[in-house]
């Protein structure tokens, strides 16, 4: 303020008349310049006083906010991992679910074969009865042939003997038909069974197939979009919004701080009115107490050495 | 908090005395986050104070301040400080610049 702008020394002699004639004119005599500084120190004292209670005030509110962020981050910390070992242990229902159901499949496809294969044997049991059948049947036919003979022998003693064997003629034939007809039918379920098979075994690879995809599908969503997206990317958004309130709260440090250097300036100011008042003013040393010169950092600004 | 957020072990001293028993209890400190106006011991003496041990010479300290006359960086720079930075700060912008003081 006393500085540079004064080179020359009558101007600087000048200056100091001025001030005195100020000081005079302010206090109104010289006697009075104990009661000046006595107010000044008194009025700095208050403005310390202040101060200290702001300072004290406001590293409490900053303490007590930056325990409120922490503690919501740890919420929401301890929520997200929770929400994790939730969807881990729905995925494990989920596997196990499928996984008793995948079995059970398994055991009424092994069923089902077991039925398919028991059918095949018993129409093998069947065929070869039908061949027996067949066998008494051409013996019966073999025998009405033979009866007939006998009977044409006999003349009119062996009418009766014609008339049974054209009966055991019939009844042979009826047998054979017959027979055909449940060969028929059996061939018809061997033809059938097969493919019955066959899909019901590929219906359970379809759904095994399925069961699986869709097992991955609920575990690769569950686990990216839930405990990834949702999880992590909130926590995150959670600690930014923290860290952009906790950059709020700091400028309440620095007000205090700045309130503190004005308090070190009014400490200055004191020396130099003290010396003002004491006849005492020195412009060279005040010029020298001022700060070297240079461009101050940018709140922010990250300055390394 | 920020540092604390960022897995960093947090110590905290009320002021530079206190700072600097710390420093000289605990060896496993690996870096110094200290403001220039604190009671007892302002941070620039606690700098000073610190880096006149042969043992601190690669501590990193980082200057976390309102000050910001260059007469003052010169003072901390000189004693040995690594940075410096003005209040209010970017706290991702400050976990960086941990993370790359001490390698991490």
């Amino acid at each position: 303020m006393l500085g540079a702008s004064w080179p020359e020394r009558e101007e600087r002699d000048l200056l100091e008349r001025l001030v005195h004639q100020q000081a005079d004119l302010i206090i109104g005599a010289d006697g009075a310049h104990s009661q000046v500084m006595a107010e000044i120190a008194e009025g700095k004292e208050r403005i310390a006083a202040r101060v200290e209670d702001l300072k004290v005030l406001t590293g409490r509110e900053i303490l007590a906010c930056g325990d409120v962020l922490s503690s919501i981050v740890d919420n929401v910390r301890a929520l997200v991992s929770e929400t994790d070992r939730t969807v881990q242990a729905s995925l494990a229902r989920s596997e196990g679910l499928t996984s008793r159901f995948v079995t059970e499949m398994q055991e009424d496809l092994l069923a089902q074969e077991t039925a398919v294969t028991q059918v095949l044997l018993l129409a093998d049991g069947i065929e070869d009865a039908i061949d027996a059948i067949n066998g008494l049947a051409q013996s019966s036919h073999m025998l009405a042939i033979n009866a007939s003979i006998e009977a044409a022998r006999l003349g009119s003693h062996g009418r009766g003997v014609a008339v049974i064997a054209d009966q055991m003629r019939e009844m042979s034939k009826t047998v054979r038909t017959t027979a055909d007809t449940v060969r028929s039918s059996i061939g018809a379920v061997r033809q059938g069974l097969p493919p019955v098979r066959e899909r019901a075994t590929s219906m359970h690879e379809r759904t095994r197939s399925f069961i699986d995809v869709v097992a991955e599908q609920v575990k690769s969503t569950s686990l990216q979009t839930d405990a990834g997206s949702a999880g992590s990317g909130r926590l995150d958004a959670v600690i930014e919004l923290s860290n952009v309130a906790l950059s709020h709260l700091q400028f309440q440090d620095p007000l205090v701080q700045k309130l503190t250097s004005m308090n070190r300036d009014l400490d200055v100011l004191e020396g130099r009115v003290r010396r003002v008042l004491d006849g005492d003013v020195d412009l060279a040393a005040a010029e020298d107490d001022r700060s070297p010169g240079g461009v101050e950092p940018a709140p922010g600004e990250v300055m390394l050495f | 908090m920020a540092l604390k957020q960022a897995g960093f072990a947090i110590t905290e001293a009320a002021d530079g005395q206190e700072g600097l028993a710390m420093i000289d209890a605990n060896r496993n400190i690996a870096m110094v986050v200290c403001d220039v106006n604190m009671p007892r011991m302002n941070g620039l003496e606690m700098v000073e104070s610190v880096k006149r041990k042969a043992e601190n010479k690669s501590l990193p300290i980082l200057m976390l301040t309102t000050e910001g006359q260059p007469s003052m960086i010169k003072r901390a720079k000189e004693a040995g400080a690594v940075g410096w930075i003005v209040k209010p700060f970017n706290a991702t912008q400050l976990v960086q610049t941990a993370k790359h003081l001490t390698n991490v």
